[in-house]
């Protein structure tokens, strides 16, 4: 990314799924600083600083999935909306879920884009590589 | 014999021996009339002649005497009294006439009648003229101035005579006296034997009518009281009662009347008692209203619903028992052209206060003119049907709720199935971009292998994924063109260069699930093209209007399903290639038959096993509300 220093938070229960994420960052190159929540709350601790020291600086970009424990994607989008401090986030929702319901409700949060996790390793490399284009196409505040 | 000629001979029997009665009592009287008439014409005047002969007899014999005594006197007393004993004498000749006449009467009168004695006038008769001789004999001595001696002889005989001819009136007067009493002895013979016969025959008349009206009763009174009987019998109920009567009058016509009539009512009614057997033995409550509404009868069945005796309910208001008094609010017309009957689901008070579900149909009866007469009303306890219909609607919400979950879990394991599979995938992925290098081609082959294998469950779990999704899923509805359709979904999937897919002109145009039917179409064809084996392949899609659906055809030219697997090829997972031969998940047709029974349709397979397959399918033009939902 043509920016470096924008930090991106991954929020994701499943370490296979954030490792997949992890490499094929490596491989299309991105080299942003990436951290990684395992649910919602976890997320929403480390963007306030609640008893973990906060990411700085504050991610613009989130990936999130959806199935998590404790708190999920939607309910995770609903509190970053609600935060004054965080709602201007970019988030793409990277998820297994093909349920309309968990669409529509996504989109009415505001979300930059839905993606469903391929299972060809291939495929996931050309959806990232499409992230990164279009990372680097917009402007964030 | 018939009733008015019977009727006649009886009264005409009766009418000859009152006029026999009244004839015997007539002659009775007409013989006593005679009798009593020849007593006044014959005996009366008989007697009176007699008596006029003794009275005119007797004067001679007086003046005669007081002549001789005073001629006697004037001798005595020289010559005085001269005009005394003419005028005696002129008495006695006075007194001659009459008793001529007398005897001559009464001589006439004896000659009407016959005595025992008939010397009896001669000796009157005879007397008479001695008495007359006797007394001219005297007067003649005594003028001639006969000594006394001469003349008391004279005078002595003609006393004897009087003596002879007063014994003779008397005995002729005895006679009479005796005639007399002969005539009454007669009358009161006759009185007394005229009483005897009166009573005589009116006591066989009296007979006689007694053994008539017997013999009446007999022929009236007997068929009668058979026909009394019988009719007591029909109406009691035993309409096929018949009389046994063979006279030939016109009883013995209105018997054979009455049995034709009791014949056709056992044939063409039912008794009284017959409807009531059938109405106690049915299991519904039956109740009759008058026009009134008020209870007129109820039967077993109803009391027992109810809870009430019959008594206590016959002439109270029906809404006391059925819908609280609205029941008018809840019927509805059973039919729409039975505008008198009407039925409709309420409930029963009962005499405990509890309540019983029951469905009551009613009908209004109604006379020759139509004017409602009452109203009967049928009810049929549903107490069993409800709670069965509760039961039902109970299995139905847990079926649908079970079909519900298993979508739900089918959905929930292959989406939480995915994500190993996933991990398993890029994990493959990774070690062999790990050991770049290091790997031989065995190796590489097995990882493709893997691989291959994750993109089929991969595949087989979308495959259950989109399963569940029918009907879990709404759908919706929209207006589109069936040709648009399939030009769109024969473009979005490869077809080889030589196959040739043929599509109806006359696709119709449909307000249905688009999505759904998209599916139908691009599994149909996609299976069409893909299993069929040869260079010239050709899919021919059309459709046939089949009235309130459309049958749509998928014919290919490929090698057909043998018969034995046309049920196979619908099961879930079910292929009939292996699966390492041509990638399928066999879910495919699953969920093409699940889409279509879903919307309302059916689809069957066509096939010979060689000839190719045609699998045909049923859309409804109209989908009904659960459908569309």
């Amino acid at each position: 990314m043509k920016d470096s220093s924008i930090s991106i938070l991954l929020v994701e229960d499943d370490d296979v799924d954030a490792m997949n994420v992890k490499r094929a960052f490596k491989k299309v190159n991105i080299n942003n600083p990436l951290h990684v929540a395992g649910n919602g709350i976890e997320a929403l601790r480390m963007l306030r600083g609640e008893g973990v020291e906060p990411i700085t600086p504050t991610p613009k970009i989130i990936l999130l999935d959806i199935n998590m424990p404790r708190m999920n994607g939607i309910e995770f989008l609903k509190e970053l909306r609600a935060d004054p401090e965080l709602k201007a986030a970019s988030v793409v929702v990277l998820t297994t879920s093909n349920e309309e319901r968990d669409k529509v409700a996504a989109y009415d949060f505001n979300v930059a884009g839905y993606i469903l996790k391929p299972v060809d390793p291939q495929k996931f490399i050309e959806a990232v590589t499409a992230l990164e284009v279009y990372w680097n196409l917009i402007e964030l505040p | 014999m018939r009733i008015g000629p019977k009727l006649t001979l009886s009264f005409s029997v009766v009418a000859c021996l009152v006029i026999v009665v009244g004839s015997v009592g007539l002659r009775a009287a007409l013989d006593t009339k005679e009798s009593l008439m020849e007593l006044a014409d014959n005996s009366y005047p008989t007697v009176a002649a007699l008596e006029d002969v003794r009275f005119y007899g007797l004067r001679i014999v007086t003046s005669t005497m007081e002549y001789i005594f005073l001629k006697s006197e004037q001798e005595a007393a020289s010559g005085a009294g001269d005009s005394q004993d003419e005028a005696e004498l002129e008495l006695r000749e006075n007194a001659i006439e009459p008793l001529n006449q007398s005897l001559d009467r009464y001589v006439d009168m004896v000659a009407t009648h016959v005595h025992e004695e008939q010397n009896i006038e001669e000796e009157v008769v005879n007397a008479a003229a001695l008495l007359g001789k006797g007394s001219s004999i005297l007067i003649a001595l005594k003028e001639a101035g006969e000594s006394g001696e001469e003349i008391l002889e004279a005078k002595e005989r003609f006393e004897n005579t009087e003596q002879v001819f007063l014994v003779a009136i008397e005995r002729a007067l005895k006679l009479e006296n005796e005639e007399v009493q002969e005539v009454k002895n007669e009358v009161v013979d006759q009185v007394d034997q005229a009483i005897a016969i009166t009573l005589g025959v009116a006591l066989g008349g009296f007979i006689v009518a007694f053994i008539l009206r017997s013999a009446m009763a007999r022929s009236l009174s007997k068929p009668i009281q058979a026909l009394e009987h019988a009719a007591t019998a029909i109406g009691n109920g035993n309409l096929a009662t018949q009389v046994n009567i063979d006279s030939k009058d016109e009883l013995g016509v209105l018997a054979g009347a009455f049995n034709r009539m009791s014949r056709e009512l056992s044939s063409t009614t039912v008794s009284r008692d017959y409807v009531e057997n059938i109405l106690k033995s049915i299991a519904d409550a039956l109740i009759v209203c008058d026009a009134n509404g008020n209870i007129t009868e109820l039967n077993k069945s109803a009391e027992a619903m109810l809870g009430y005796d019959a008594g206590e309910l016959i002439g109270t208001t029906v809404g006391r028992i059925i819908g609280g008094g609205s029941l008018a609010e809840v019927l509805t017309p059973a039919s729409p052209d039975a505008a008198n009957s009407a039925r409709a689901e309420t409930r029963f008070q009962r005499k405990d206060g509890g309540s019983l579900p029951v469905e009551v149909s009613m009908a209004t009866l109604s006379d020759i003119e139509n004017a409602p007469t009452g109203t009967v009303y049928i009810a049929q306890d549903i107490s069993e049907r409800l709670r069965s219909q509760q039961a039902i609607a109970t299995k139905n919400e847990e079926l649908a709720r079970t079909n519900k979950e298993l979508d739900q879990f089918a959905y929930v394991v292959s989406h939480d199935l995915k994500a190993p599979l996933r991990a398993i995938s890029n994990l493959a992925e990774w070690i062999e971009e790990d050991l770049e290098g290091k790997i031989d081609d065995d190796i590489r082959k097995q990882l493709d292998l893997l691989r291959g294998r994750v993109n089929r469950m991969d595949s087989l779990i979308n495959g259950v994924l989109e399963y569940s999704r029918i009907g879990r899923v709404a759908i919706d509805t929209n207006e589109f063109d069936v040709r648009e359709l399939l030009d769109e979904v024969v473009d979005s999937m490869p077809v080889p260069e030589g196959c040739v897919i043929d599509i109806g002109d006359n696709m119709p145009h449909l307000s249905a699930p688009r999505v759904h039917l998209s599916q139908v179409f691009a599994n149909l064809v996609s299976n069409a093209i893909k299993y069929c084996g040869r260079e010239d392949g050709h899919v021919d899609i059309s459709v046939s209007d089949g009235g309130d659906s459309y049958e749509f055809a998928v014919k290919d030219n490929g090698p057909g399903i043998a018969p034995e697997f046309h049920e196979k090829v619908f099961g879930i997972f079910q292929t009939l290639e292996a699966r390492d031969k041509v990638e399928s998940t066999g879910v495919g047709l699953t969920l093409v038959k699940k889409i279509v029974e879903e919307c309302g349709g059916r689809i069957v397979v066509e096939s010979d096993g060689e000839n190719g397959t045609t699998f045909k399918f049923t859309w409804l033009k109209q989908l009904t509300e659960r459908q569309a939902a």
